[in-house]
């Protein structure tokens, strides 16, 4: 597994296997990139793999954003990581959202100052 | 891999092999077998998936056989018959001889292993090919499975350490999605911030509808590896919908939203969560955590637990003494309190080792199977009072003198079919094994529809062994009891099953060392029956406390009669043995004092308690009477151990030791001493 930092739109891409054994490295450098950033914007156009450990990373990297009010998305994805997670019977709504995502009221204000 | 995972799947195969076994027999018997068919092919899927896991490649192998064969029956390719029950049990066999050898050696290449394979290969092909009269043998209700499909909701939420444990859910919703059409929808309000993540635990869980022709029991065998610490509900969709603890996920059905023509990107989207209404968890719920509470322990553990508990009570008892000869109210109060407290935990520790006795029915289902085939007589085993609950080390122990008897019953007592037909008998034997409570004992009978035991016959090998003279007077009963004696057996050939005359002497004294009693009844031409009498544990014993000099006894109050009182001027002998008179029966007695050779003077009036020795009575000549006694049994120490006449030790509320007599032992020795007294006298007279 190997996570790059997208050079035009600050996304971060993640590339071959996210599963149990790639869990722990994904889940530092996920939570570093949402440190850093005021969004979390995923590309997985470049996974080859996927478990039921790699999509519940991404759901509690989910969480993470909702938390500090920074959006989520992921903006890209291969047929290796969406059928995984048809299979598991995560829906499209949960991850794939290309653009801001809904923010809690609470949330637009701190949104704004972001970027 | 580690010795205690590899002893832990030992030890759950060895459950599972005893179950197949119990199912195996029930097959036949079963006018509904579908439910023993199912669980027989989850026990086999259980030993080969767990077998690969532990490295048993070997058992996985062999067991795949059986499992395909089985998965046939489910189908209804496959009738239920007597072959098929004969291939189970001996695949069941097989599976134990693999177990016996180390998961990294190869077992040996054997013929009959080979020939099983065949066998079980043969029979699925062959049902395969058949395919009219396989179906006219479905049974009805997975007839109607296969004719109609039906809508199933699963809801699924496994362990937190799944992905530890090897399990892959997304293999397992693979799975469910092969038995039909199917809808998942994940749970993922328990999955936290990437902060708190563990990225090894499983948060998720799942509600899945799948519309398939499976039953129940398939669907459940999805779950057969991972159904442990897991909450697991599976419904048909026409019974009241599963309340979900949980929040659901959107609703969006996932097949319909995401195209295949990934990567791309994707409509923009955000579902939020709805929260439903929660609600108490669901009785199925509770289930799966009432499974998680058992908890395997060694049963070295528990006896330690027992023997602890025995100090304990033994302890209190001292206390207790004290604290009345302290006389002060302010340590009696806690000291009543606390011997409740003991006497309390003394009945709970006691119970954990209390074990019903249909543990050990299910192995004499599979003896009585064997034999009679290998007999070729035709036998039925009937068990009542499976529930029965007998302390484990009576249960360990009672394991031989049981197949002893059934093994007499069925070689020496049930006919051959032909002989009973002629006898106007029903064609088959029939074998009753019961168990039931009677006051602090539990009878174990073994009942059979035999020819019973001849009498004349036992009366001429009694005459030919020297045993009794020709001319003996014997009751009925002293006559049957000869069959318990050493060496004695009535088979007019030795087989492998009986017949060797070392039997029921052995099943005898096994029972007397449980201080148990053996009862033999005898109808000839309809049968025979054999009540075992036991104690409901050998921890705890009831006694009555003697003292003879500055000695102690106590003698176990189960076989104590009555107690009479002997002024020395009513002492009397006759053939050389010391006898009262109760109420005008002539009963001989053991003078205690004498006999272990207690220092001091007799007082002028001295007891005589009267005890049951097999079907007499025996006196036991004391000084004193003290009291009744209740105490836990501690075995005697390595030194001690060699003393026949005591069955154990215990230490009285003053700190002295008492042992515990064993009434039997007691007579033995005595008999002993009078003969060589007897034999002394004689040759002194010569």
């Amino acid at each position: 597994m190997q996570t790059l930092q997208g050079e035009q739109d600050n996304s971060l891409e993640l590339t071959g296997a996210l599963d149990i054994i790639a869990a722990e490295e994904v889940r530092t450098s996920l939570l570093a990139h949402l440190e850093h950033h005021g969004r979390l914007s995923l590309d997985l156009s470049r996974i080859e793999s996927c478990d039921t450990a790699g999509v519940q990373l991404l759901l509690a990297a989910q969480r993470s954003a909702e938390a500090a009010c920074k959006p989520f998305a992921v903006v890209a994805a291969t047929d290796a990581f969406t059928t995984v997670c048809t299979a598991l019977g995560i829906s499209s709504a949960q991850f794939l959202a290309a653009s801001i995502p809904r923010l809690e009221p609470a949330c637009n204000e701190k949104e704004n100052t972001v970027e | 891999m580690s010795n205690m995972w590899a002893d832990s799947f030992l030890q759950e195969a060895e459950d599972l092999l005893a179950e197949i076994q119990e199912c195996a027999l029930l097959l036949d018997s079963e006018s509904q077998p579908t439910e023993i068919v199912g669980r027989l092919f989850r026990a086999f899927h259980t030993i080969k998936g767990s077998g690969a896991m532990f490295g048993f490649d070997h058992v996985t192998k062999f067991t795949h056989h059986v499992e395909t064969l089985l998965d046939g029956v489910r189908e209804g390719r496959v009738a239920v018959s007597p072959q098929l029950t004969e291939l189970v049990l001996a695949a069941a066999d097989e599976i134990k001889r693999l177990l016996a050898v180390e998961p990294t050696v190869a077992p040996e290449p054997s013929e009959a292993r080979e020939k099983l394979i065949a066998a079980l290969e043969a029979l699925s092909i062959v049902s395969a090919q058949l395919p009219a009269p396989a179906i006219g043998s479905i049974e009805p209700d997975i007839r109607a499975a296969m004719a109609q499909e039906r809508s199933w909701q699963i809801v699924f939420r496994p362990c937190k350490d799944i992905f530890a444990c090897g399990g892959n859910p997304l293999l397992l919703l693979r799975d469910l999605g092969n038995l039909g059409s199917i809808d998942v929808v994940a749970q993922t309000e328990n999955v936290p911030t990437l902060e708190e993540l563990e990225p090894g635990m499983c948060y998720m869980g799942w509600t899945v509808t799948l519309r398939t022709a499976a039953d129940e029991n398939t669907i459940r065998d999805v779950f057969v590896f991972v159904e442990d610490g897991a909450e697991l509900t599976i419904k048909p969709m026409d019974d009241p919908p599963i309340q979900v603890e949980t929040e659901m996920q959107g609703t969006l059905p996932v097949a319909t939203a995401l195209s295949s023509d990934r990567p791309a990107k994707i409509e923009p989207s955000v579902e939020s969560t709805k929260s439903l209404e929660r609600k108490p968890a669901t009785p199925d719920a509770g289930k799966a955590l009432s499974k998680e509470s058992t908890v395997r322990v060694p049963s070295a553990r528990l006896d330690r637990l027992v023997n602890l508990v025995g100090e304990l009570v033994m302890n209190q008892s001292r206390l207790a003494q004290a604290a009345l000869l302290a006389g002060t109210p302010e340590m009696s109060n806690p000291v009543q309190e606390m011997e409740r407290l003991v006497a309390e935990l003394r009945d709970d520790v006691l119970s954990i080792r209390m074990l019903p006795i249909g543990t050990i029915f299910g192995r004499y289902r599979r003896l009585v199977h064997d034999l009679s085939a290998e007999l070729g007589k035709e036998v039925d085993l009937v068990t009542e009072g499976a529930e029965t609950e007998l302390d484990k080390s009576i249960l360990d122990q009672l394991g031989e003198p049981l197949v002893h008897l059934l093994r007499n019953s069925i070689d020496h007592g049930i006919e051959r079919a032909d002989q009973r037909v002629a006898l106007g008998k029903p064609r088959r034997g029939t074998i009753r094994l019961s168990a039931t409570h009677m006051g602090s004992h539990v009878v174990i009978s073994i009942e059979d529809d035999g020819a019973g035991i001849p009498r004349a016959v036992i009366r001429a090998k009694a005459i030919d062994k020297k045993i009794i003279a020709p001319d003996a007077s014997l009751s009925d009963r002293e006559l049957l009891n000869l069959i318990l004696l050493p060496g004695f057996s009535t088979a007019k050939s030795v087989t492998n099953v009986s017949g060797r005359g070392v039997g029921m002497d052995v099943v005898k004294r096994q029972i007397d060392t449980l201080r148990g009693s053996l009862t033999l009844a005898s109808d000839e031409g309809k049968g025979t029956s054999v009540a075992l009498s036991l104690p409901l544990t050998l921890a705890i014993i009831e006694g009555l406390i003697v003292q003879v000099g500055a000695d102690q006894f106590i003698i176990p109050m189960s076989a104590i009669t009555e107690n009479v009182e002997l002024e020395r001027t009513q002492r009397m002998q006759k053939n050389g043995r010391n006898v009262v008179v109760v109420r005008g029966e002539l009963i001989p007695y053991i003078d205690l004092r004498a006999a272990f050779q207690v220092e001091g003077d007799a007082p002028e009036i001295e007891k005589v308690v009267i005890v049951h020795h097999g079907d007499d009575r025996v006196g036991l000549l004391v000084d004193r009477v003290l009291g009744t006694h209740q105490t836990v049994l501690q075995p005697l120490g390595k030194f001690l151990r060699n003393i026949e006449v005591v069955s154990g030790a215990t230490i009285m509320g003053n700190g002295s030791v008492a042992l515990i007599l064993d009434i039997a032992a007691v007579v033995h020795f005595v008999d002993r001493q009078t003969q060589q007294a007897l034999l002394q006298a004689s040759e002194a007279s010569d």
